[in-house]
């Protein structure tokens, strides 16, 4: 990913840093025109950093900033480019395009999972329609494994997706996105504040790498610093915490509503947010009393259950706005909504922290299934029903300078 | 000075009875004799003293046992002629040889086991000596051994260090067992130490020094090194570690005693332990030492759990030998030694009850021995070996083709009692070695015979036992004759014939038929005897619409060479035109809000028709005859149908939503044939619509019916058509209907060849919402700036209730009115759009949040006809 031309990118796989250059190329296997060719062997860095085991023609080194390259075994020319760390295959116009990556991270049954597959279904539909922007897998493994893993378990089979394991498992590969838009600037709309970047009159691509970690991974600090290098390398930062799992909003459930484990307090939404905070310090780059400047939406999910609590003339029960643009008004009243909610949650040391680390933070409060699961675990028999999904995702990317904000 | 019984049965009798019931080896110990004594009558006084106090004892519960063991050693003493204080020393003297001889046994067992002990196994050893040596003789057979004996054990830490397992994961993926190895490499091997904080031999600690070179190293890996990122973490944690004083050391720690507590619950002894912590690199001493540590302390913990574990289960004897490793106070070891009487004692009463006749009762006590030691192999032979009493009423009969045994339960009351069962030929078989096996039943009173010879006179002989070879004397069945008859029969009748056909066991000799007329016939000379072969017959010449009834009875060559029959069977008939199938049933809808079926079919001439209705196609094609077993499975319809003026007959069904199956079958007196079947779908409403208002809008949600492609939405002012995929894919269905209340109602459409099927409207009702009212917050002036204008704007006109603006200081904007102080007040008025409603209002000096309410003095009802909605939290805000 690249946070500016000419900087160090970032594998939206494995989120090693390199320079454009370090970038590799892997062999087509193909016969070359002297009739030579590369046997597919067994790639031990892939295998080792995302347990793929199957046989791929070798990856060799050349110059990464051109777009092809011949084969030092065969001749064969290929334009397949690999990320120097991990040997994945990188998105067509990797380095070449402004990408963003944008981590999801989130408490122990917090709904991390159900609402990466929700936004980005959403994206692929309704808000895809909405935004001028078309959302699809930037390689096959995503493709495959959104559609069969994620998407057909929750939307085809009404079934919700099991926990996400811990992060040790070494196989747990990134999910990414190729966010495309029309040209003269994403969503075909002249918002760029000023910004301007090669290829500007063209369709527009932003990469978006989801890394899904399980919630028990940021229970503490001790499994937190594994996944160090994913926030390090996170242009904006999207916590996903459980309102319920908070005393004062559990009591305001709804009846009926499936609340989550009662969690220890390393599961609590404050701590959680103490040690994101923490591992955001760690990764360096600021001054001892300096905020921090990364972008961090707080989202509170599942407010399904809490909307009949909501005051009528809550942001939070009406409609979300539908435009091809940033709402920054509307986000603003959601903001000071829930900023009033936290106080009644009992949850005012969240807005403390929030205040006291952050330049560049904002709430939300969304709803990815827009109704209580059944307690066999499955999507209500109404269907799924999202809302507010998207303000996160459209807010991170505001404060990117990626998509055009309305004020006042 | 009087003897104290009290401080003997304490010091004396008690650890002898824990330890199982042995007399002490030390006489001078054994009869509370002062090791200085030499006066004959002093020595003669103590000596009955103690017999008396045994004698006491013998009928007491707790100490009967070791009573009676040590009347009995005195009697042995006592053999040769009274006991003097001479042939006492010289006995004593003897003993005390035979005790350090087995001390210094025990001692070199003990060095097989271990390296390290300490108190306790010297306290143990005593123990198994009758405390009859000191703790200095015991520690110095030990030191001899080999064994090193120590006060004290260092403490370990109780539970694993938080990071550890964590580490371990990392450490593993390296192939390395440490994760001092990832900084140091092979230095480690060559020893270290772990006790008072980590250091190899050369002395070299694991410090923020050792860590950064390691981690520089791990930095300049290529990216294309397998470890690379592994290895970075394990480093990451380990600094994570070093930032609290002392947590790294106790990190390294605790990743030794992880490591060696998984050999110490797999059961490993202390010196393998040991073993494996010097192949870890430790120090000889530390290997030792804390090995036994995780011994001395909660380490025996999995061992007493396993003891639990097998006593639970039955397996007294294991738990014997898995409790010698615990310490002799230990309360488990204690409960192993009591049910180890106990099984003691129910043997021996088992053998008194069985002197006395009373096997059962015997039976009865070493079943419950060996529930509590299961793994006693003998206590299952002497079970096995005692013959239950035998099974009651047993009882044979001829079931199709095979025959049934059964039986009452041997009155048992213990054991798994088992039943063999004997067929005999014309006599009864008095022991298993006779007749023939007729496969064992386990657990259940019946057999079926499988293979019975044909025809002969057969009698079976039911035997129990307990899983030995003793067995009970038989329970014998009445004789019986297999003699089956003929199966599968079926009937097909014609205007005057009929024809009948079956199956006949293959050892059939001839098959005997008799027609009745109106009646079943008796027996074969009632009626008119018919000739059949082994497969059926066909009657004809019979007169159309009379019943008759055939008797069918298979006769057998016994192996005697006479004949035998079996007991018929009979089957009526009417000969009748066959019926015939409906080929034209057809099925229509009508949809009148209440959607009806309408069936309609020509009638054949033969039969009459019935409706049955299935929600699957119907598995036979039409013409298929089928039996009347087949037709109870379908769900047939009972109203008669009207003939119509076209000479068809049709049928009205109301049937609920859904598809269905309409199939006609034509019912002859003894046929009935399926006819063509017709599919009709009935459509049903959405179910469980809900809708939530959103200011104008509002989300509506529902549960579709299968099959369903589309819903028609319409309220006042608006209809909208959504089909199945925009409401599965866009996440539900949102409508504007404006603020006022409104009926709102959904209709499934389901497609259909003859064009889509509207179902019956599902309806909601949704609230008006109140007046919506804004304010805005300015300042008056740059002359004051301490003053505030409010300004609302309604949506449209309506009544202003009472308003008030409320001041807070907090760190948020008050939520409601009593959250803060009352600065202005805005009574009833109206208000209309472009005719606002303004307040000015002075603030007193500092931060603070403004906002306002409706009065809390209005009453609910008017203050929820109003939304009052705040303006942006920046004007709220007062700097």
């Amino acid at each position: 990913m690249r946070s500016a031309p000419g900087s160090r990118l970032y594998c939206p796989y494995c989120y090693e840093d390199f320079a454009e250059q370090e970038i590799r190329f892997r062999c087509t296997g193909r016969i070359s025109r002297d009739g030579r060719h590369c046997d597919p062997e067994i790639d031990e860095v892939l295998r080792g950093r995302t347990g793929f085991s199957g046989a791929l023609p070798p990856v060799f080194a050349a110059n990464g900033q051109l777009t092809s390259a011949p084969c030092p075994r065969c001749g064969a020319g290929t334009t397949t480019r690999v990320c120097p760390a991990c040997h994945s295959q990188l998105p067509v116009h990797f380095g070449k395009v402004r990408s963003r990556l944008i981590v999801l991270v989130g408490a122990k049954e917090s709904g991390k999972t159900v609402f990466m597959t929700v936004l980005v279904h959403e994206l692929m539909h309704q808000l895809g329609e909405q935004l001028k922007a078309a959302v699809s897998g930037a390689d096959d493994s995503t493709r495959h494994r959104f559609a069969s893993e994620y998407e057909k378990p929750l939307y085809r089979e009404s079934q919700l997706l099991a926990p996400t394991t811990t992060a040790g498992m070494r196989n747990r590969v990134p999910l990414v996105f190729r966010f495309t838009t029309g040209g003269h600037g994403l969503f075909g709309l002249d918002g760029w504040l000023g910004r301007s970047w090669p290829g500007r009159g063209g369709p527009q691509h932003t990469l978006l790498s989801f890394f899904d970690p399980a919630g028990e991974d940021l229970r503490s600090q001790q499994s937190v610093e594994q996944n160090v290098r994913y926030l390090a390398a996170a242009d904006g930062v999207v916590l996903l915490l459980d309102p319920l799992q908070m005393r004062g909003a559990r009591q305001l459930a709804a009846p009926g509503s499936r609340l989550p484990t009662p969690g220890t307090t390393d599961d609590e939404p404050a701590t959680v947010l103490e040690n994101i905070t923490d591992l955001i310090l760690a990764t360096g780059g600021r001054k001892p009393n300096e905020l921090i400047s990364k972008p961090l939406a707080i989202v509170f999910s599942k407010m399904d259950v809490l909307r009949h609590d909501l005051r009528d003339t809550s942001p939070l029960r009406r409609p979300a706005v539908q435009a091809p643009y940033f709402d920054e008004r509307d986000s603003q009243e959601v903001h000071t909504e829930i900023q009033r909610l936290l106080a009644r949650w009992e949850g005012s040391r969240i807005d403390q922290i929030a205040q006291l680390h952050y330049r560049n933070y904002r709430y939300f409060g969304v709803s990815a299934l827009g109704e209580t699961p059944t307690p066999d675990n499955r999507v209500s028999a109404r269907g799924i029903r999202p809302y507010r999904v998207a303000d996160p995702f459209m807010w991170t990317l505001a404060q990117l300078g990626a998509i055009p904000v309305k004020r006042g | 000075m009087p003897w104290d019984r009290e401080q003997y049965r304490l010091e004396v009798l008690e650890p002898a009875r824990q330890a199982g019931n042995v007399p002490p080896a030390d006489l001078y110990v054994r009869y509370g004799l002062p090791s200085d004594i030499s006066d004959p009558v002093a020595f003669g006084q103590q000596v009955h003293e103690a017999l008396d106090y045994w004698r006491e004892l013998r009928s007491r519960r707790i100490y009967g046992r070791l009573a009676e063991a040590l009347i009995a050693r005195h009697a042995e003493l006592a053999q040769d002629g009274p006991l003097t204080l001479e042939k006492f020393t010289e006995r004593h003297a003897q003993a005390r040889r035979e005790q350090i001889d087995q001390l210094a046994r025990l001692a070199d067992a003990e060095a097989g086991a271990a390296t390290h002990v300490g108190p306790a196994t010297v306290a143990r050893l005593r123990s198994a000596l009758g405390r009859s040596v000191t703790d200095a003789e015991v520690t110095d057979a030990l030191q001899r051994a080999g064994v090193r004996v120590v006060a004290t054990f260092p403490q370990l830490p109780a539970a694993p260090h938080p990071k550890q397992a964590d580490l371990a994961e990392h450490v593993r993926q390296l192939s390395k067992r440490l994760s001092a190895e990832v900084v140091f490499g092979d230095a480690v091997r060559h020893g270290f130490r772990v006790l008072g904080g980590f250091r190899l031999a050369d002395s070299r600690r694991l410090d923020e020094a050792a860590l950064d070179q390691a981690r520089r190293q791990a930095g300049a890996l290529p990216y294309s090194a397998p470890g690379k990122a592994t290895t970075e973490n394990v480093l990451a944690i380990l600094r994570g570690a070093g930032r609290t004083p002392g947590d790294l050391d106790a990190l390294l720690l605790s990743e030794v005693i992880e490591w060696l507590r998984q050999f110490a619950g797999r059961g490993f002894v202390q010196r393998a332990i040991a073993g494996q912590a010097r192949e870890l690199g430790l120090v000889e001493d530390e290997a030792g030492l804390i090995a036994a540590a995780m011994f001395a302390g909660g380490t025996l913990e999995p061992a007493r759990q396993q003891v639990e574990e097998e006593l639970t289960a039955g397996r007294l004897r294991t738990a014997q030998r898995l409790a010698a490793g615990l310490p002799a106070d230990d309360l488990l070891r204690e409960r192993v030694t009591a049910l180890d009487a106990q099984v003691t004692v129910l043997v021996r009463s088992a053998d008194q009850d069985l002197a006395r006749g009373r096997r059962e009762l015997a039976a009865t006590r070493l079943a419950e021995a060996a529930r509590i030691a299961g793994d006693d192999a003998g206590l299952a032979e002497r079970l096995a070996a005692l013959p239950p009493p035998p099974p009651r009423q047993a009882s044979a009969r001829v079931d199709g083709d095979h025959v049934l045994v059964s039986w009452e339960p041997s009155p048992a009351q213990a054991g798994r009692v088992r039943y063999r069962v004997r067929r005999g030929l014309d006599r009864a078989p008095v022991s298993p070695a006779e007749g023939t096996a007729v496969a064992a039943a386990d657990g259940r009173n019946d057999v079926t015979d499988t293979e019975p010879p044909l025809g002969a006179d057969l009698i079976y002989s039911v035997f129990a036992d307990r899983g030995g070879e003793a067995c009970s004397p038989p329970a014998t069945a009445q004789s019986v004759v297999f003699a089956p008859d003929v199966t599968g029969v079926s009937v097909t009748a014609a205007d005057t014939s009929v024809a009948v056909s079956w199956h006949a066991h293959p050892g059939t000799d001839a098959v005997l038929v008799v027609r009745g007329e109106g009646r079943p016939p008796r027996g074969t000379d009632d009626g008119t005897a018919l000739e059949a072969s082994l497969a059926g017959l066909t009657d004809a010449g019979l007169r159309t619409g009379t019943e008759y009834f055939y008797w069918i009875a298979a006769t057998y060559r016994a192996p005697d060479g006479g004949r035998r029959q079996s007991a018929g069977i009979v089957v009526p008939a009417v000969p009748e035109p066959q019926p015939e199938a409906v080929t034209d049933l057809d099925a229509a809808v009508l949809d009148d809000g209440m959607p009806m079926v309408v069936a309609s079919w020509t009638p054949p001439p033969h039969g009459q028709v019935r409706l049955a209705v299935s929600d699957e196609r119907p598995p036979w094609p039409a013409g298929t005859r089928i039996g009347r077993q087949d037709a109870a499975g379908l769900t047939e319809i009972s109203a008669p149908p009207r003939r119509g003026g076209d000479g068809r007959d049709s049928l009205q069904l109301r049937l609920p939503p859904g598809r269905h199956h309409l199939l006609a079958l034509t019912w002859g007196a003894s046929a009935i044939v399926v006819g063509n079947s017709a599919e009709v779908s009935l459509v049903g409403p959405v179910r469980d619509l809900s809708a939530t208002r959103m200011h104008d809008a509002v989300q509506l949600a529902w549960v579709w019916p299968r099959d369903a492609t589309d819903v028609v939405i319409r309220w006042p002012g608006g209809e909208r058509r959504c089909s199945r995929r925009v409401y599965d894919d866009e996440g539900g269905v949102t409508i504007t209907v404006g603020p006022a209340e409104t009926c709102i109602e959904v209709r499934a459409v389901y497609p259909h060849p003859s064009g889509r099927l509207t179902a019956p409207a599902a309806l909601v009702r949704v609230p008006g919402r109140g007046v919506a009212v804004s304010y805005r917050i300015r300042r008056a002036g740059p002359l004051h700036p301490r003053q505030r204008i409010v300004e609302l704007t309604p949506e449209r006109p309506t009544h202003l209730p009472a308003l008030v603006l409320v001041r807070t200081t907090g760190p948020y904007a008050p939520d409601d009115p009593a959250g803060g102080e009352t600065l202005g007040r805005i009574e009833p008025q109206p208000i209309a759009p472009g005719r606002p409603v303004t307040i000015t209002v002075e603030l007193p000096k500092g931060p603070a949040w403004l906002a306002c309410f409706v009065d809390p003095d209005v009453p609910d009802a008017d203050a929820r006809a109003f939304l009052l909605f705040p303006p942006p939290a920046g004007e709220m805000r007062i700097r």
